[in-house]
């Protein structure tokens, strides 16, 4: 099986090669046979790709820990699952996931696009062969997930315990799906770039490339985020790491595209930008795959330093000067005859809201940068943590809040101003009342106040315009309210799910305000019996046990939650001494509600049958409202996806 | 109407107002306690966590820096002599929020000036294709009584939006 999973990585590596060839001579001698021969050399490689990831999951599942990566990332007693998701659980394998989730792109794309886009194919073919065979020299040369040991271990030293949990055996594919997939939409760009078949075709085609791409994106970081929240146990689930910062930087660029792509459709504007989006969110993606594998910056998420960091650099600069190269080549083409006919005008606050959204996003580079920028440029490396991201990064997204909200408001090409007073009474009014009523209440700051008066606002220009729409239908079929609404989302579902995507939006804005700000944390070290107040809960500490339970020590101690005089629920907060791990692993105890979550660490015990333990406990109001958000925004982008029936009769929903 | 000016005087405006914001935000906030402050200031250092901050990390180590933060600040010491005092006993990066002053006020400064001088920029553009627009919609009558000689409809709807537009 080693020998398989290594020869037919070789051969992947030897038949991606040809591809990038046939593609090119046969797109550059307008040879259909080569272009044909080219899309086979897709289906084969990623067919040789698939047998190799196979080889190394039935290696992994049948603990065959003379290969090095099988016995560093798992051992006999791991469960099945973790034995499974101990593929992406190390560098070699991460890199195999991403090259097999790639081939798994590029073979639908090649298959779906088989009789479309011939100028364009080839090199699409081209990009994402080149790509395939990039990642795959990577473990063929530098980080071989067959590489063999000279002796067969008893037992592997397991995976990591952190990353033993449900949402990281799901999160990595799917933050994989979505950094992998912006790879279709960049190889479309540079095919429309290189063939000079600029009009909207590309853009049509890889329109659901796009929001598949970011819809994945989206669930990975939502993914990640909780399982920080469970399994990291400080209470929160957003740290502003620099692996947590290279997800979340391609997905503010292809937020920003999915908007201005909009322009470009109606009106044949900002083509040069919107080809700049693509090219910087595929380029983002490698460099978030470079940040988490170079060890350029510290992060307890990144791989181990390893040499890939100036392999992965140097296939940036070559994306970077090629597309851009091109971009520059073809800029006569690109100019746009049209122009935005009035500054009030929804295009306009598309232009600002790309802006802010790119403003985020160098914000969140520059920060996760800052620390390689100082120490180059006068010898002091500069941390840069949580309390720069968030005080640079709220009045940002407080911007970007209150454009999700204006931006509906007004009409396209131009507003004028008495429609404009018609659509902004509802939200302003909603807003002011929101913002009057935190203020009297004494919720917090400003920031707060802010926050929720434009997530209210946000909320009321969602509700008037599916009120609008539906009324419409309304009046002019017999549908009552609720159907009116549905085939107004049926006829239009990339504007209503985006109104969807926008209210989950709105509830992760209200779920991160809720537990950032109005957060309560006690710290107490208790006998059994003795009870503290945490928030309107009394937490009685009843005894600590040690056990042992599949070669894993745990210490583990019983709390009961009291409202008022009356037991709620019971609480059990434990340590994990894993084998041949040096530091346990916490394991939270949480009380999940729609109101708040009660979050309990174990942090300390006295060993000397004293039966003292130390507990952080957290009261974190609203945190359910980020995960509730978080499907809601899966939902609107699912509406988004379903192909409408018109297209799907011309032949286009495959798209 | 030469719009240049006024476009230098914003990206100005812009300026100060990004350099304004870039420093307001690297001044610490006045109304916490010291404690409170520069807990939300001092990373963790035990090695396993991200250097969270050590007022909300929960780890045992960053318990003993946070009592070791309050007896400096017993002492009477400015953040400036707590920080150094830290920094000498663990690392540079015990600090995970860059300075209001030197090099670590361009952390602060530069995401605020992109923010300010970005916005003048878009308005501007706007502003400039707008003005553009509104030049090409001046449709002269003989020009306009052509195309509704020809009778083309879509040429008509044109003419008449655009004339609507400069009402």
């Amino acid at each position: 099986m080693i020998l398989l999973g290594q020869t037919t990585l070789i051969a992947a590596f030897a038949v991606a090669i040809y591809g990038v060839a046939a593609a090119i001579l046969g797109a550059r001698r307008a040879q259909s046979s080569l272009v044909a021969s080219a899309r086979g050399a897709v289906f084969v490689t990623a067919a040789l790709v698939a047998t190799s990831t196979g080889s190394l999951l039935w290696l992994l599942a049948n603990d065959r820990f003379d290969v090095r990566y099988v016995a560093q990332n798992s051992r006999i007693d791991q469960p099945f699952v973790y034995k499974i998701s101990a593929l992406w659980g190390g560098m070699a394998g991460s890199l195999m996931l991403w090259t097999i989730v790639l081939c798994g792109y590029m073979a639908v794309a090649a298959w779906i696009n088989r009789d479309r886009h011939p100028e364009l194919m080839p090199w699409v073919h081209a990009v994402c062969l080149t790509t395939t065979a990039f990642f795959i020299s990577l473990q063929l040369f530098a980080a071989n997930p067959f590489e063999t040991l000279p002796f067969m271990p008893a037992d592997g030293q397991g995976m990591n315990p952190l990353l033993q949990n449900p949402a990281m055996a799901i999160h990595p594919p799917n933050l994989y799906m979505g950094y992998v997939g912006f790879t279709i939409p960049f190889a479309f760009a540079i095919g429309a770039l290189v063939s000079g078949k600029l009009d909207t075709s590309w853009l049509h085609a890889i329109r659901r490339w796009t929001i598949v791409a970011w819809f994945f994106l989206s669930i990975g970081i939502t993914l990640g985020a909780q399982w920080a929240y469970v399994e990291l146990g400080w209470g929160g689930y957003w740290g502003w790491d620099p692996v947590e910062n290279a997800s979340f930087m391609p997905w503010l660029v292809a937020t920003a595209y999915l908007h201005s792509v909009m322009i470009e459709e109606k009106k044949g504007m900002l083509r040069v930008w919107n080809m700049l989006m693509i090219i910087t969110t595929f380029a983002l993606c490698i460099f978030g795959t470079f940040l988490t594998r170079s060890g350029i910056v510290s992060s307890v998420h990144a791989f181990t330093t390893s040499t890939l960091g100036p392999l992965f650099a140097g296939f940036l600069a070559v994306i970077l000067t090629v597309s851009l190269g091109l971009v520059a080549y073809r800029l006569p083409q690109l100019r746009s005859k049209n122009q935005i006919e009035s500054v009030l005008s929804r295009e306009s606050s598309f232009l600002f809201n790309n802006l802010v959204l790119m403003v985020a996003c160098f914000a969140v580079l520059w920060g996760t940068m800052f620390p390689v920028i100082s120490e180059a440029a006068n010898g002091i490396k500069i941390t840069v943590g949580p309390p720069f991201f968030n005080r640079v990064n709220i009045p940002i997204f407080l911007s970007l809040l209150a454009l999700t909200g204006i931006g509906p408001l007004i009409a396209w090409r131009r507003a004028n101003w008495p429609s404009l007073r018609r659509a902004f009474v509802l939200p302003g009014t909603t807003f002011f009342a929101t913002l009057v009523a935190c203020a009297v209440l004494g919720l917090g700051g400003v920031y707060t106040w802010m926050s929720l008066a434009l997530s209210a606002f946000v909320v009321a220009t969602v509700v008037q315009e599916f009120w609008r729409g539906a009324r419409a239908r309304t009046g002019s079929t017999d549908e009552g309210l609720i159907m009116a609404m549905t085939n107004l989302t049926r006829r239009n579902k990339r504007r209503y799910g985006g109104y969807v995507i926008h209210v989950g939006i709105v509830l992760m804005a209200i779920g991160i305000t809720g537990s950032s700000v109005f957060q309560t944390d006690v710290e107490a070290t208790l006998r059994p019996g003795e009870t503290v107040d945490v928030g309107g809960y009394r937490m009685q500490f009843e005894e600590l046990d040690i056990f042992a339970v599949d070669g894993v020590d745990v210490v583990s101690a019983s709390l009961v939650a009291f409202d008022g005089t009356r037991p709620r629920f019971r609480m059990v907060p434990q340590r994990h001494f894993h084998p041949r791990q040096d530091n346990p692993t916490t394991e939270v105890a949480i009380w999940s509600g729609l109101q708040h979550d009660l979050y309990v660490v174990l942090a300390g015990w006295d060993n000397n049958d004293t039966g003292l333990a130390t507990f952080k406990m957290y009261l974190n109001p609203l945190v359910k409202w980020i995960w509730i958000g978080g499907f809601v925004l899966m939902l609107g982008t699912l509406i988004c996806l379903i192909p409408d029936r018109s297209l799907s009769d011309s032949g286009m929903a495959n798209y | 109407m030469n719009t240049k000016p006024y476009v230098v005087l914003a990206a100005v405006v812009a300026a100060v107002v990004g350099l304004g914001g870039g420093w307001w935000a690297a001044q610490p906030h006045s109304h916490l306690s010291q404690h409170e402050r520069l807990g939300a200031e001092i990373g963790c250092q035990c090695g396993t966590c991200p250097k969270r901050p050590i007022a909300t990390c929960g780890c045992a180590f960053a318990d003993g820096m946070l009592s070791e933060l309050a007896a400096l600040a017993d002492d009477s010491q400015s953040d400036d002599e707590v920080i150094a005092t830290l920094v000498s006993r663990y690392d540079p990066s015990v600090r995970i929020k860059p300075g209001s002053t030197g090099f670590g006020l361009l952390a602060w400064v530069t995401p605020m000036l992109f923010l300010t001088v970005g916005a003048v920029g878009v308005g501007a553009l706007l502003m400039r294709w707008a003005t553009m627009r509104d030049d090409e919609v001046i449709v002269s009558e003989d020009e306009a009584s052509l195309v509704i000689a020809t009778g083309d409809p879509e040429a008509l709807a044109i003419v008449e939006r655009e004339l609507a537009d400069l009402e």
